[in-house]
C-alpha cells in the first residue's frame, strides 16, 4: 500500500475509533450495545430534523413548481449545503488540519507535507458527507419523484452530492492556510489562532451574506424577468454559491446542459482542490507545527499570588483554559459572536434592510412588543442561539487525563461542578445577552422587553446547563488523542444539544399558557421568571445529588 | 499515618485482580518506599490511596479519615505526585500553583512565601511565567511537585517520583523528602530505583501480582534474604514468596 494510503487508512481509524469499535465488538458487548442504543436515539433525533426539513423541501418544491421552476428545490439544497460547509468546515479545517495532536507525530514521517495536507483533507471531506447527504437527499429524491426521473438522474446526484463540499472546504482550507501561517510568525499564537479564526468566520459569513443580498441594478425589471425566467430563478437563488447553479443545470437540465455544466463542477472542484494542494505542498508544515512551539517569552512577567475559594478556583481554571485552547475557544465562543451577527444582519443595510419579510417582521414586532407573550419569545429566540455552545456538555470530557487532578482535589464533587457549570453558563450567558442587545438595537425590540428577555434567558439557561453538565458527568469522554475530539466529536455535546432544545420547548409551551391566562406583561414575566427560576432549583439539587457518586465513579 | 486494610481492586468487569487483598500501614515520620515490577498493582494501589479509584473491597485511611467515607478530610492530608506528566498545560505555572493553594485552601499569608521558597529551591521562578505547554517534562514533573508541597501535607504520595528528573533535581527532591519527613510528616512513594529506596527509605513494601510479599526495613529484610535489596527485590518477585 502507497504510503499516502497508509496515512489515510490511519487517520480513518483513529478519527472513527475503527480498531476500538472491532476489540469492542468482539470483547464487550455492553459498551457496544450501548453505543448503538445511543447512535440510534441519535438518529431518532436528527430523524425528526431530517423531518422537520424534508417537509420544508416538499413546501419549497410546490412553490418553486407554481412559478415554473420546481428545480430551485436543488438550488436552494445545494446553496445550504455548501455555505454550512464553508462557514462551518472552517471548524474542521483548523481543529482537524492545524490543530491535531498529531501534527508532531506526522512531521517526523518521511512523508510530503502535501500528502499530510491532502489525508487530513480527506478526512475532514468524509466528516462532511453526512451532512450534505442529510441536506441533498430529500429534495433530489422529493424533484425526482416530482418529475419522473430515471437511474441516470440519481446516479448523476450521487457524483454531485460528493462533489458538494469540495470547493467550500478547499477555500476554508486556503484562508486557514493563509491564517496558520500568519499565525506561525507570530508571537502569542493561540491568541492570534483563536482571534484570527473567529474574524475569518465572521468574515465568510458576512461575504456569504453579501452575496445573498445583492440585487441587479434595475431591481423591478429584475423581479419582473425572475418570474417569467425559471433558469434565472435558479441563478439568481444560488448566486451565494454557483455550483448550485452547475448542480441544478445537471440535474435538470438536457444532455448538453448537463455535461457542460458537470465539466464546470469537475474542473472548478478539483482544481480548487489542486490549488489549495499545491499551496500547502510549500506552507503546509509550518502553520501545522506552530501550535507545537512554545509560546515566547515576553520578558519578566510578575507573578501573582491572589488567592480565591475553591469554587471560583475551579471556574476561574476552566474558562483559562477553554480561552487558551483554540479549539476549545473556537467551539465555544463562536456562538457568542455568531448569534448576535444574525441579530445584526438587519443593521447592515441595502437590499437586507428593506427586505419585505424584515419589514413584515418589523410590523409584527411593533404590534406584538406590548403582548405578554412578546419577552418571552425574545427570550426563547436568543436562548435557542446559544444552545450550540459545547462547553458545558464537554467540561468532564475535555479534562481528558487530567481527570486525575480533579479526583484528587480535597474539593466536594458538587462545588467541582458549580465551578464548571458558571463557566459554561457564563459563556452562554453573554451570547444570549449580547443577542438581545443587537436584536434590540437592529430588530427595534423596546428595551423593558429586551430587559425581561435577558432575565429570562438568564434563569432558563440554568437548567438547560444543568442537563449538558449532568450528560457528560454520567458518561464523559475521557479516552482522545486530540482536544477537538472531546468536543467535536462527543456525543454529549449532541444529546445535550437536543436535550436543551426539549427543554427551550417545554418552556416554550409553559410561557404560551402563561401569556395566554395572564394578560399583564409584567405579571406573566413575573410568573415565567418563578418558574424558571424553580426550574434552576431543583436542577441544581439534582445535580449535587447525583456528582459525588458520578465523580467517584469516573475511573481515571 | 497511612492503613490499608485488605484492599482489593479488579479491573475489566472482574477478570483482572489488580490489587489482591493488601493490608499495610505506613507510621507517622517514615519514609517509605513501594517497589515492584512492572504491572504489579503500585499505581493501582496508589490511586486507590489517593481517592483516583474507588477500592472495590477493603479500606483505607489516611490521617484517621476512611478516602472512602471522607474523602475531603483525607485529601486535605496528603498530597500526590503521579507517574504522568499529565496537567493544565494551557496554564501558566504560577497558575497552575495558585489554583493548587485555593483548593487545598493554603492561606494568603503564608501563599506568596511557600510559592517563592519551592520556585527557588526548584529553580522555576524564571519560568513560573510561562506557560507549562512550554515547559520540558522534567520543569513539569516539578512544578507538580512543588502543588503538592505548598498546603505542607502530612502525607506526601508519590508514584515514580525520579523518573524523568535530571541529578540535580532528583538531589533536591530526595533533600524535601527527608525535610518532609524531619518536621514529623510521612512521605510514601513508589520506584524503580532500588538504590534510592535503600539509601532513603526508612521501611520498603515489595508488591507482586497484586500482592504484597514483603514488608520491613532494609536491615529486615536483608536478614531473611541476606545479600542486597536489588537481589531481595529478585528473588522475591520471581518466585513470589513473601516475607513478612
Amino acid at each position: 500500500m502507497s504510503k499516502f494510503f497508509s496515512l489515510l487508512k490511519l487517520q480513518i481509524n483513529t478519527r472513527y475509533g475503527l480498531s476500538n469499535l472491532l476489540y469492542s465488538i468482539k470483547n464487550d458487548k455492553k459498551a457496544l450495545w450501548k453505543s448503538i442504543g445511543m447512535g440510534l436515539v441519535i438518529l431518532i433525533a436528527i430523524g425528526e430534523m431530517i423531518g422537520l426539513y424534508t417537509y420544508m423541501m416538499i413546501q419549497l418544491y410546490k412553490g418553486g413548481l407554481s412559478i415554473n421552476a420546481p428545480q430551485m428545490v436543488l438550488t436552494m439544497a445545494a446553496v445550504v449545503s455548501g455555505v454550512i460547509t464553508l462557514v462551518f468546515g472552517i471548524f474542521y479545517i483548523l481543529s482537524t488540519i492545524f490543530l491535531a495532536k498529531d501534527a508532531e507525530f506526522l512531521a517526523s514521517l518521511p512523508l510530503s507535507q502535501g500528502s499530510i495536507f491532502a489525508s487530513k483533507f480527506i478526512l475532514v471531506l468524509l466528516g462532511e458527507y453526512p451532512f450534505a447527504f442529510s441536506l441533498m437527499l430529500p429534495p433530489v429524491i422529493i424533484y425526482g419523484i416530482g418529475q419522473n426521473m430515471g437511474i441516470v438522474y440519481y446516479l448523476l446526484a450521487l457524483i454531485c452530492i460528493l462533489f458538494i463540499p469540495l470547493v467550500p472546504l478547499a477555500v476554508s482550507s486556503f484562508f486557514s492556510l493563509l491564517l496558520m501561517n500568519i499565525v506561525s510568525r507570530s508571537r502569542r499564537r493561540d491568541l492570534i489562532t483563536v482571534v484570527g479564526s473567529i474574524i475569518l468566520i465572521i468574515g465568510m459569513f458576512l461575504g456569504q451574506n453579501y452575496l445573498i443580498s445583492r440585487m441587479p441594478d434595475n431591481e423591478q425589471e429584475f423581479l419582473a424577468e425572475l418570474v417569467k425566467n425559471s433558469n434565472l430563478v435558479v441563478e439568481y437563488t444560488g448566486r451565494a454559491f454557483p455550483p448550485a447553479i452547475w448542480i441544478t443545470k445537471i440535474l435538470s437540465g438536457t444532455s448538453n446542459e448537463a455535461a457542460v455544466n458537470m465539466a464546470y463542477l469537475f474542473i472548478i472542484s478539483l482544481g480548487a482542490f489542486s490549488l489549495v494542494y499545491l499551496i500547502a505542498s510549500f506552507i503546509y508544515q509550518r502553520g501545522a507545527t506552530a501550535q507545537l512551539e512554545a509560546e515566547a517569552s515576553t520578558g519578566k512577567t510578575r507573578l501573582s499570588y491572589r488567592s480565591t475559594s475553591q469554587m471560583l478556583a475551579i471556574f476561574r481554571n476552566e474558562l483559562l483554559i477553554i480561552l487558551r485552547t483554540p479549539v476549545y475557544a473556537l467551539n465555544s465562543l463562536v456562538m457568542i459572536f455568531v448569534a448576535p451577527l444574525l441579530m445584526m444582519m438587519p443593521m447592515f443595510g441595502g437590499n437586507f434592510a428593506n427586505d419585505p419579510d424584515l419589514q413584515f417582521l418589523f410590523g409584527m414586532i411593533e404590534k406584538g412588543a406590548s403582548t405578554p407573550l412578546f419577552p418571552l419569545i425574545v427570550a426563547g429566540v436568543i436562548t435557542l442561539f446559544v444552545l450550540i455552545n459545547p462547553a458545558v456538555s464537554s467540561t468532564f470530557s475535555r479534562e481528558g487525563k487530567n481527570i486525575w487532578i480533579l479526583k484528587n482535589i480535597p474539593v466536594k464533587p458538587e462545588t467541582q461542578v458549580y465551578g464548571k457549570l458558571l463557566a459554561g453558563y457564563s459563556i452562554s450567558l453573554i451570547g444570549a445577552v449580547l443577542s438581545a442587545v443587537m436584536a434590540m438595537l437592529s430588530l427595534r425590540i423596546p428595551l423593558a422587553a429586551t430587559v425581561m428577555a435577558i432575565i429570562l434567558s438568564a434563569a432558563a439557561l440554568v437548567p438547560i446547563s444543568a442537563v449538558g453538565i449532568y450528560i457528560d458527568l454520567m458518561r464523559p469522554k475521557l479516552v482522545w488523542n486530540n482536544p477537538q475530539e472531546a468536543i467535536k466529536q462527543n456525543f454529549n455535546v449532541v444529546v445535550a444539544m437536543l436535550l436543551g432544545f426539549v427543554a427551550l420547548t417545554i418552556f416554550g409551551v409553559i410561557g404560551y399558557f402563561v401569556a395566554t391566562f395572564v394578560p399583564y406583561t409584567f405579571t406573566a414575566f413575573i410568573i415565567m421568571l418563578a418558574i424558571l427560576l424553580a426550574f434552576s432549583y431543583i436542577s441544581i439539587k439534582v445535580l449535587k445529588s447525583v456528582a459525588q457518586d458520578a465523580l467517584r465513579r469516573i475511573e481515571a | 499515618m497511612l492503613s490499608i486494610q485488605n484492599v482489593s481492586k479488579t479491573y475489566s468487569k472482574g477478570n483482572v485482580k489488580a490489587v489482591d487483598n493488601i493490608s499495610l500501614s505506613v507510621k507517622k515520620g517514615e519514609i517509605f518506599g513501594f517497589l515492584g515490577p512492572n504491572g504489579a498493582g503500585k499505581t493501582t494501589t496508589i490511586k486507590m490511596i489517593t481517592g483516583i479509584l474507588p477500592i472495590d473491597e477493603g479500606k483505607i485511611t489516611v490521617c484517621g479519615y476512611d478516602i472512602e467515607k471522607e474523602p475531603i478530610k483525607a485529601k486535605m492530608s496528603m498530597g500526590f505526585v503521579p507517574d504522568t506528566h499529565d496537567i493544565y498545560e494551557r496554564l501558566k505555572g504560577i497558575e497552575y500553583l495558585n489554583f493548587i493553594a485555593d483548593v487545598y485552601e493554603v492561606p494568603s499569608e503564608v501563599r506568596k512565601e511557600r510559592i517563592d521558597k519551592y520556585l527557588e529551591i526548584f529553580d522555576m521562578k524564571k519560568v513560573a511565567g510561562q506557560p507549562i505547554k512550554s515547559y520540558s517534562h522534567g520543569m513539569k514533573q516539578k512544578i507538580m511537585i512543588m502543588g503538592t508541597l505548598l498546603h505542607q501535607p502530612p502525607l506526601w504520595i508519590m508514584d515514580e517520583p525520579l523518573t524523568g528528573l535530571d541529578p540535580k533535581s532528583a538531589h533536591l527532591l530526595k533533600e524535601e523528602m527527608n525535610n518532609h519527613c524531619a518536621n514529623g510528616n510521612t512521605v510514601f512513594f513508589s520506584t524503580h530505583v532500588l538504590e534510592v529506596a535503600e539509601k532513603i527509605c526508612h521501611r520498603v513494601g515489595i508488591i507482586n501480582k497484586g500482592k504484597i510479599i514483603a514488608v520491613g526495613t532494609i536491615d529486615e529484610l536483608r536478614q531473611s534474604q541476606d545479600s542486597s535489596l536489588e537481589s531481595i527485590f529478585l528473588s522475591l518477585t520471581e518466585e513470589g514468596s513473601g516475607v513478612q
